[in-house]
């Protein structure tokens, strides 16, 4: 028979509607998640992509050679290549050493060039063009540079043989960062001037870097392309791999939004399964009276295979369709929140959404359906809702555990496909059936108690606890699914007050927000000096000494012999070594201990993350060439560093005194007020030789970047608790033909609607305490794994959270099922009777 | 509380039915009609004995051998009707037609109804229609197929007497006309008395 047609006549009758609308629901809710996801992902690449002012970057010593711009060209990408060196600026009164950077006229690719006038003056418009960049011919100052030369727009200075007029001074460069840690003030030119200048020659220490910006599916052609041919020195950057404290952010907010979609997944899936088991129960009869007609067994489930297939096809690209008008919803609100352009999304998620959606289809529905296979023909005779024979435990087993088994798996499956993490996705899962297991027994155990005090209860609760002891298979069920559902609500909301609260915490609104480099050993007492006469707290002041590591373990350093990018560029720059009594109150130690006590080896401590890309562990010997002298020593310990403090830290501090007297520069980072500014000036104006580093508008650009996922935090977790609350309506939904059957026996035998009323929410607020109860529990636990082992965060625990989230849990129980309920208590207790014969 | 040993329902019985004969079950509920008539078609199987059913002896088939002999000699009309309520009658008619893949079920389903004088009322759904009309709609699906045998469990027990007259006049004269054997469950001894034999438990 026509699959077609029987689905239409199954659909026609309503028994297929709710499994319809639940299915649908789960695609939409794994699609929206999965297009905002797609989407906000994509801007947040493109708002980190701003911090290196390209999608990817090429880092090389060499200018981009001809074939590799034909090369971006041909695949479509956009490139813009820089170049950074430093030079002395011949000024109209003194000569300053500047940290010059040649820029295309196309620069940045990402993120917004911004430039005013003058030092503290208005920003100029672009004048028309896509950028600000300068023009041949123009050059672009640091304000404090600008300050210190005394220079204005017009003015004209010198670089190497070519002269420039001052076109402004640069308020935001969005790839201007603090990784370099640049000695000296910027300077921005023109590209096409470089050649003028004469300062590129052989033997000068230029680094190049192309910024390259394009669609997704161009960008990873090109990176597999050139990465297979990078010469040696050469290496190519996404914002992520060079701005660790910008990684460490999109991760968790990955991490969340990715759990998020999980849950909603797994909520709708509880739906899904109560709307599907309803469908089943129904077709039951049919079953029967298609055996006594002559079909075969695997015909009738063909049939409802066939019927449940069109449905799932159908719910499936409905869902989709759902899924991208909710998402454009989304982002229509979200659009003006970030200040990137939300990108397209891409067609993975819709495709992601229909075969989470066939495959919970399927597992949930094909059991059940063989179930109906087996139904026995003489059950058209007897006009009774059980199998042949006593309806024996064994026999309930026997149909019940293959159906519960398949759920199972099918739900692990789903959220194993689903994760980038399949072992906790699983053990979440588990989890949860945990979770769901110990509310069912709780909801037992609380029906128990009902009915031995039920002597004790007014008339109206002693009948809804009875009505729950009829069923009280269902009532466990039920109970179980809604405390997976609370569960899933409640740890979503303790990971996500915890994730705001860390990311809040990141940047603090008094972080630093200044640099001071360059302070010569023989100034630091005059620095503290004057920091006492301005009143103001002294710098915390660290060493910085450039070294070379030359080799590890008595074997020298060959760089030809490394194979990873990432390893190579380590190996291949100056390292900023310091040397610190104290161990710093943003690292954490992780191995090791700081500096044993004298006599012991070693003097090195080492960044977790550096030490496991160069593969060094405790007891590492390492030697460095420091200015031509060599220091060797093994490495006593290693720490976590929170690189989102912007305190200075290092990847390598030494032990005090092993360093000799090697000639150290010294560095420090304060917060200034923007109302301070005068004491920046004075600063600069009583210590001439160090540099300012103002990193206030990349904190700023950071906090935006942190909002931003904030928000999409928040809008995944709306829907999630959406489907939460869709899951109690299926829940609901599934004893509803039992409960308008009963309800109206009730009315013909004289009940009121109040006692009715009444009733139904006892039966409700058993479910519902004993499903937030076993959630609450759940929660604390499931939400310390969660911020500990997936999102590595702190965990607090906070006893009244889990109180008032089985509290509200239960408001929410409550009030949705009497919402939902209220349309029983108004039927037609003639018609309800009727309509079941 | 059931009782403590085998529950005994049927025993020591043996009887014939030939082709074109009329048989009534006779009874008081509880003695074994309903399980009587599940055994001739094939829906039980008995624990000691042996039932033949269109010269095939319905232990050697297996649950989906005796669907498909079924489906091959047999009809069937209930107590309660049993029609599909999300189908409309004419559907609930093509129902065993579609089931063995029948290509004109459509013609014969509406063709059915005519006998029973439904055509007018093919597009209606069961819950739209009288207890009478539902089981004539439920009698056209027996008699679709133009079954050997029509198996009939007290057709007439949800009807009030008249309604119930009327469908027996219809069953017997398609009976007659189609030459179809027909075996009856009642408890209506003047329903029994139509049927050309009488076999009480």
């Amino acid at each position: 028979m026509n699959a077609w047609l029987l689905f239409l006549r199954d659909w026609r009758a309503g028994e297929l509607r709710l499994a319809g609308v639940a299915l649908l629901l789960a695609v939409a809710a794994v699609s929206t998640v999965g297009f905002v996801q797609d989407r906000v992902a994509a801007a947040l690449v493109i708002g980190a992509a701003r911090l290196t002012a390209g999608d990817l970057v090429l880092a090389s010593d060499q200018a981009p050679a001809p074939q590799r711009l034909e090369r971006l060209a041909a695949l479509g990408l956009a490139a813009s290549p820089m170049a950074t060196f430093s030079s002395m600026l011949r000024g109209p009164s003194r000569n300053v050493l500047v940290s010059v950077k040649a820029v295309a006229a196309n620069y940045p690719l990402r993120g917004v060039l911004r430039v005013s006038a003058a030092v503290g003056g208005a920003e100029v418009a672009a004048d028309g063009r896509a950028s600000a960049a300068p023009r041949p011919g123009e050059v672009l100052l640091a304000p404090g540079l600008a300050a210190r030369l005394g220079l204005g727009r017009g003015d004209r200075l010198r670089l190497g043989r070519a002269e420039f007029a001052v076109a402004g001074t640069i308020v935001d460069e969005p790839d201007g960062g603090l990784a370099a840690f640049r000695i000296a003030p910027r300077v921005m030119i023109a590209e096409q001037d470089l050649a003028a200048t004469g300062l590129i020659r052989a033997g000068s220490r230029v680094s190049w870097r192309l910024a390259v910006s394009g669609a997704a599916a161009d960008l990873a052609r090109w990176r597999a392309l050139e990465q297979a041919q990078l010469a040696p020195g050469e290496r190519i950057e996404s914002a992520a791999d060079s701005r660790p404290e910008v990684r460490s952010l999109i991760e968790q907010a990955g991490q969340f939004l990715r759990l998020s979609s999980l849950a909603s997944v797994l909520l709708a899936s509880v739906a899904l399964l109560f709307a599907l088991r309803r469908h089943v129960e129904r077709q039951r009869p049919v079953a029967a009276i298609l055996r006594c007609l002559g079909a075969s067994r695997a015909l009738v489930w063909r049939r409802q295979a066939a019927a449940l297939g069109v449905l799932g096809v159908l719910a499936g690209a409905l869902g989709v369709a759902c899924g991208a008008v909710l998402q454009a919803g989304l982002a229509r609100i979200l659009a003006p929140l970030v200040d990137v352009p939300l990108p397209a999304p891409g067609w993975r998620p819709a495709l992601d959404g229909m075969a989470v959606g066939l495959i919970l289809l399927a597992g949930f529905a094909l059991p059940g359906l063989y179930s109906l296979g087996q139904v026995a023909p003489l059950r058209v005779l007897r006009n009774e809702d059980q199998e042949p024979g006593a309806p024996n435990r064994g026999r309930l087993l026997q149909r019940r555990l293959p159906v519960a088994l398949a759920a199972v798996l099918t739900l692990l499956l789903v959220a194993v496909l689903g994760s980038a993490q399949p072992l906790l996705a699983a053990e979440t899962c588990l989890a949860m059936l945990g979770v769901a297991a110990l509310a069912a027994l709780a909801s037992r155990a609380l029906i128990a108690l009902g009915l031995r005090s039920a002597a004790r209860l007014p008339q109206s609760w002693r009948l809804g606890v009875r009505s729950l002891a009829r069923r009280p298979g269902f009532a466990s069920l039920q109970a179980g699914a809604l405390a997976v559902g609370l569960l899933v609500l409640l740890v979503l909301g303790l990971v996500r007050n915890d994730l705001l609260a860390s990311w809040q915490a990141s940047v603090p609104a008094d972080a630093p927000n200044h640099f001071v480099l360059g302070i010569q050993a023989d100034e630091t007492a005059a620095l503290q000096a004057f920091l006492r006469a301005e009143q103001r707290p002294p710098f915390d002041l660290r060493p910085l000494v450039r070294a070379r590591l030359v080799a590890i373990d008595g074997k020298p350093v060959d760089l030809g012999a490394v194979k990873d990018p990432r390893e190579r560029a380590l190996l291949d720059r100056e390292f900023n070594l310091s040397w610190a009594e104290h161990f710093n109150a943003d690292n954490r130690l992780v191995a090791g201990s700081w500096w044993p006590q004298s006599g012991a080896a070693g003097g090195l401590s080492l960044e977790r993350g550096f030490a496991e890309r160069l593969h060094l562990g405790l007891g590492s010997r390492l030697r460095f060439d420091v200015a031509g002298v060599t220091v060797e020593s093994t490495v006593a310990s290693l720490r976590t560093v929170r690189w989102d403090s912007f305190q200075p830290n290092f990847f390598v501090i030494v032990r005090p005194g092993l360093l000799g007297d090697a000639d150290a520069s010294y560095l420090a980072s304060f917060h200034l007020a923007a109302a301070d500014q005068g004491f920046a000036d004075r600063l600069v104006e009583r210590f001439p030789q160090i540099t300012l580093v103002d990193t206030g508008a990349m904190i700023a650009q950071v906090r935006g970047l942190t909002a931003q996922m904030a928000l999409a935090v928040q809008f995944v977790f709306a829907l999630a608790l959406l489907a939460g609350v869709l899951v109690l309506l299926a829940g609901i939904q599934a004893t509803h033909d039992e409960r308008l059957r009963e309800g109206a026996v009730m009315r013909a035998l004289g009940a009121t609607r109040a006692q009715l009323r009444t009733l139904q929410l006892v039966e409700f607020s058993v479910l519902g305490a004993a499903a937030g109860l076993c959630a609450a529990a759940g929660a604390l636990l499931a939400s310390w794994l969660v911020s500990t082992r997936l999102l590595e965060l702190e965990w607090h625990f906070d006893p009244w959270i889990p109180v008032l989230g089985s509290l509200g849990g239960l408001l929410l129980v409550g009030i949705t099922a009497a919402l939902a309920l209220r349309p029983l208590g108004r039927a037609v207790p003639a018609e309800s009777l009727r309509l079941f014969g | 509380m059931l009782p403590a040993g085998p529950l005994v329902i049927l025993e020591g019985l043996d009887c014939s039915v030939s082709a074109g004969e009329s048989l009534a079950i006779l009874g008081a509920s509880g003695s074994g009609k309903s399980t009587l008539l599940a055994l001739l078609a094939g829906l039980d199987v008995p624990t000691l004995g042996e039932v033949w059913l269109a010269g095939e002896p319905l232990s050697s088939l297996d649950e989906d051998g005796r669907a498909a002999l079924r489906a091959r000699v047999a009809g069937f009309v209930f107590q309660s009707f049993h029609l599909l309520p999300a189908y409309t009658a004419l559907e609930n008619v093509m129902l065993p037609l579609e089931l063995q893949g029948a290509p004109d079920a459509r013609r014969r389903a509406q063709a059915a109804l005519d006998e029973v004088g439904l055509g007018e009322r093919g597009d209606q759904r069961p819950r739209t229609l009288s207890g009478g009309e539902q089981q004539r709609v439920a009698l056209a699906r027996a008699l679709v197929t133009r079954p050997r045998i029509l198996f009939a469990d007290e057709p007439t027990g949800n009807l009030d007497t008249r309604t119930g007259e009327r469908i027996m006049a219809l069953m017997f004269d398609l009976n007659a006309r189609h030459g179809t054997t027909l075996v009856l469950v009642t408890h209506d001894p003047s329903l029994a008395t139509r049927c050309a034999r009488e076999l009480r438990l």
